[in-house]
């Protein structure tokens, strides 16, 4: 891969250099734009890591010890052309290289084939370097043909943005993510999504005030890397990855037993292609799509098999399930009281598939005089599951704060539930009563309630011709199985940033804090992230 | 053909050509042409600090500011008449008389009854009427410009500089020039527009596309948005709301972009003041000095020109104005100046818009620079490219087309 990278890296260069003495700027001529970024961050919880020794293994009961060490340092190179030298011709090519050394808070990273415990704490913080602080790939390449007025077809690496509500991004179900380096939330959807080689049609009809957006991923061979088709699983990192598992349910399945995590990524071959289509359109002052994607379930991984064998700790093998999902989207101005927007979207999940609590399994493969492995399978579930999510955004004129910019107020409501489910209780999954199914695989304290709800918001303006730009937001995750039943307080995340702009300097400091009592549920997986994140970027 | 022969032909379809156009020309003049008082006005002079004094009865207060202030140097040229396109002329003699112009108060009701295209008020005798005149103004049908914007002030120079590309349906109904597009006229959409951000970086791709509708109802939108890879319905050009986080506001477009049923009309008067509708400039950005923010020293060359003059007091509570005083010309209903004052009544900012008529009819649009005289920041507006009449179709504003981010 990185032989690729270079190769179409160099040839993206060459392209570059070769119409780079025409002004950009310039219908029909290329256009760079760019930037240059370090974002640096800093834990500053004072949460202490605490164990309990069970059966001769030690097992966190909390996750912490992160005060004053680095929570990233990034430094990024991006390079966006656009090239159209015909109306119905375009190539777009993006390069980002990354580069960052290894942070001694990765030290927790479950990584493939590293054993844990503190004497191989520097090569898991290298593993997670290599693979995920330094990398340089052409993100995007594709070309857009327009034959016709109303047809475009874009072929190569690209980004597919499906939904409307923004954060909750229940539509957004093309491109995998990968939110290694930094909270999801606090980052641009646009650096997270890994790209993917795709074919894409759109088709605008006019006469039905709408369009389709048709997409297939084929899943070649050397065109996209299989771990990159899917979203990367959090355990594989330590600052911004899920904590090691504290002792649970079968204590033969946690985290600091597991000699080897196997994922299987879904093979580049036809039959695992991906395809998907979406009908967009406007009916009077509402704008709506309808979606339908049939690929994997991106994330996250499902455990699938429990080897035991000669060998001290066990393994695990995951994956990454087919699925169907289809949906809508609606956007439309409110009559009242003035601006205002409301933006809902829906998915359906009728196949999601959840994996179980860890002590169910069955046996699968029994060990023999031969092959001494052992191997059991994970019970995993098929729930039909439903989301849908709600944003109103309103611009508000507060004239004593800011008397001449507005500032935009909005608000979230996100709300997913599996109408089938067989709530449980742990006792209760114990001897497998109900359906047991857990909302992070490997966490028996994120048991599944029929609802989940997420309640965000946000509020902005700005200050001397954008040049300082304060910025607060915030996330509260809550669950529960009926109205006031099995309420369960997953924490909230509160951030406060302030942005700075003057000429092509960008500076933005944010102060980001994480709740949660529970240290393994919600946000309380988070609750040792508490951090001060500066980042300066160069832009042209 | 012989040599003789080529050149009597020639010499023949010249003269038809000429006379042609001299009745046509004539034609339109009658209508549309409006001679200046030039009583005072001496071409060929440069108006700054030392000599204003003498040019006091051409230059409003805006104006004056603009040149002790913040740089401008005027030179004098003669009038010379603009005028619109021939299809436009003809509309505007055809359906004279038909439009009626009504004082509505409250926003959504429609302020004008039996208006067929061209110039709807050939002799404006309120300021309700000069604005529907400024709203329906021959600017082509489509056109496009690209162009520079510079964000500055006093203390801290250029603080942005940005490149916009700005595409528009002028004329979505009642076309002069171009066949029509069913497909506005089904939706009642009197005009489009579609403005791409061509960089830096953080705005590259940024499409914002919106609508202004035959009705006065909110100027709905699309921005697409390129970190999120999906452009969002919004509210564009309300009322109060800057463009662009600088000190123009989506209503100081081009003077005026609102409906003028959103805003209560006064006219004032009409006088000849000096005007940049031939500017003289080879190209815009030899006219400012971008190392003099935030006026940055326009050196441009204006002519006497009859412009009405125009009070206009927000309907709507979020405005930010007190009121505005607008300059329009009195032959094209462009908008060169316009005094925008704060709730106090004190002056607060310039706006100066300049057109180069020596570039053709319509003419481009090709300057502009809006001072907050009171805080001493900038927004100048330096065009590059331009066309007009270029025969853009619906589904180049459609919304379809923005989800792609195209």
């Amino acid at each position: 891969m990185h032989r690729r990278t270079s190769l179409l890296s160099g040839l993206f260069a060459l392209v570059v250099l070769g119409v780079a003495g025409q002004s950009w700027g310039d219908e029909g001529k290329l256009r760079i734009t760019g930037y240059v970024q370090n974002q640096t961050g800093v834990f500053i919880s004072r949460d202490k890591t605490s164990f309990e020794t069970f059966d001769g293994y030690p097992y966190p009961t909390n996750h912490g010890d992160k005060f004053g060490k680095l929570s990233m340092l990034r430094n990024t190179l991006l390079l966006d052309a656009d090239y159209r030298p015909l109306s119905w011709l375009r190539f777009k090519a993006v390069f980002r290289g990354v580069f960052g050394p290894p942070l001694s808070a990765d030290a927790e990273a479950q990584t493939p084939n590293v054993p844990g415990g503190t004497k191989w704490a520097q090569k898991r913080e290298d593993y997670v370097a290599e693979h995920f602080y330094n990398r340089a790939e052409l993100r995007e390449v594709y070309v857009d043909l327009r034959p016709e007025s109303y047809l475009l077809f874009r072929i190569g690496r690209q980004l597919v943005g499906w939904g409307e509500t923004g954060q909750y991004r229940l539509l957004d179900v093309v491109n995998p993510v990968d939110s290694t380096w930094h909270f999801g939330a606090l980052e641009s959807f646009e650096d997270q999504r890994i790209p993917l080689f795709m074919l894409r049609m759109v088709v605008d009809v006019p006469n039905a005030h709408g369009g389709v957006d048709i997409v297939y991923v084929p899943m070649i061979p050397y065109l996209d890397r299989s771990e990159d088709t899917v979203t990367v699983p959090l355990t594989l990192v330590g600052a911004w990855g899920l904590p090691i598992s504290p002792r649970q349910g079968d204590a033969s399945v946690s985290s600091s037993k597991i000699r080897n995590r196997v994922f299987e990524y879904p093979d580049r071959k036809h039959q695992n292609g991906r395809a998907g289509a979406r009908w967009f359109g406007e009916i009077g002052p509402v704008t709506y799509s309808l979606i339908y994607f049939y690929g994997h379930q991106l994330s996250p991984p499902i455990p699938k098999y429990y080897v035991t064998g000669d060998f001290r700790g066990v393994d695990v093998t995951l994956d990454f399930p087919r699925q169907h999902q289809f949906g809508f989207s609606l956007q439309g101005v409110l009559p009242f009281p003035a601006s205002t927007m409301l933006r809902a979207e829906m998915l359906f999940e009728p196949d999601r598939t959840h994996p179980c609590y860890s002590e169910l399994k069955k046996p699968y493969k029994p060990p023999t005089p031969e092959d001494p492995t052992n191997i059991a399978q994970f019970l995993r579930k098929e729930k039909f599951t439903i989301n849908y999510a709600v944003t109103i955004q309103q611009p508000l004129k507060v004239k004593f704060l800011n008397p001449r910019e507005v500032f935009v107020l909005a608000l979230q409501f996100y709300h997913s539930f599996i109408p089938t489910l067989k709530a449980s209780s742990l006792e209760q999954c114990a001897s497998n009563e109900g359906d047991c199914i857990l909302e992070v695989p490997g966490f028996d304290s994120t048991l599944m309630r029929k609802h989940h709800f997420r309640l965000g918001g946000s509020l902005q303006t700005s200050y001397l011709r954008g040049m300082i730009t304060p910025k607060f937001s915030f996330a509260w995750v809550f669950a529960a199985n009926g109205f006031k039943e099995d309420f369960k307080d997953g924490g909230a995340l509160i951030s406060v940033g302030l942005d700075f702009a003057l000429k092509n300097f960008k500076v933005g400091v944010a102060l980001n804090e994480f709740l949660g009592k529970d240290p393994y549920y919600g946000m309380g997986f988070f609750r040792d992230r508490d951090e001060v994140n500066i980042k300066v970027r160069y832009q042209f | 053909m012989n040599s003789t022969r080529m050149k009597a032909l020639v010499g023949l379809i010249g003269l038809v050509l000429c006379t042609g156009v001299k009745a046509q020309t004539e034609g339109v003049n009658a209508i549309f042409a409006h001679e200046p008082d030039t009583e005072g006005f001496e071409p060929g002079v440069a108006v700054n600090k030392g000599n204003i004094g003498d040019f006091e009865k051409f230059l409003p207060e805006g104006l004056k500011i603009l040149v002790e202030q913040f740089g401008l140097e005027i030179s004098t040229v003669p009038y010379e008449p603009v005028l619109p396109s021939k299809g436009y002329a003809e509309k505007t003699e055809r359906n004279r008389g038909k439009s009626k112009a009504i004082e509505t108060k409250d926003i959504r009701t429609k302020g004008i009854e039996g208006y067929e295209g061209g110039l709807p008020f050939v002799d404006p005798q309120t300021g309700l009427e000069v604005m529907w005149n400024q709203f329906f103004a021959y600017q082509g049908d489509d056109g496009f410009i690209e162009f520079d914007v510079f964000v500055a002030s006093q203390g801290l120079g250029v603080e942005r500089h940005e490149t916009w590309r700005w595409e528009f349906v002028q004329k979505g109904m009642y076309r002069t020039d171009l066949p029509a597009v069913p497909e506005f006229e089904k939706r009642g959409i009197v005009y489009a527009s579609k403005a791409t951000c061509l960089r830096p970086y953080e705005k590259a791709h940024t499409v914002a596309l919106q609508y202004r509708y035959d009705k006065p109802r909110d100027q709905v939108g699309y921005i697409y948005v390129p970190f999120l890879m999906r452009p969002i319905k919004a509210v564009v050009g309300a009322v109060g709301v800057p463009w662009n986080q600088t000190d123009m506001l989506f209503e100081d477009i081009k003077g005026y972009s609102l409906y003028p049923e959103w805003t209560k009309w006064k006219l004032l008067g009409k006088r000849t003041i000096l005007v940049p509708m031939h500017p003289k400039v080879r190209r815009p950005e030899d006219a400012v000095d971008l190392e003099s923010p935030p006026g940055f020293k326009p050196r441009l060359a204006f002519e006497p020109r009859q412009v009405y003059v125009v009070e206009g007091k927000s309907k709507f509570f979020t405005s930010q104005y007190g009121k505005v005083i607008l300059y329009v010309d009195a032959e094209t209903f462009y908008i060169p100046l316009k005094e925008a004052f704060d709730k106090g009544g004190k002056l607060w900012k310039v706006f100066l818009n300049v057109w180069d008529a020596s570039q053709g009819s319509p003419p481009p649009f090709v300057l502009a620079l809006a001072v907050d005289i009171q805080k001493r920041a900038s927004t100048l507006f330096v065009v590059k490219n331009y066309g007009f009449n270029v025969g853009y179709g619906f589904h180049d504003f459609d919304v379809t087309r923005v989800n792609q981010g195209d």
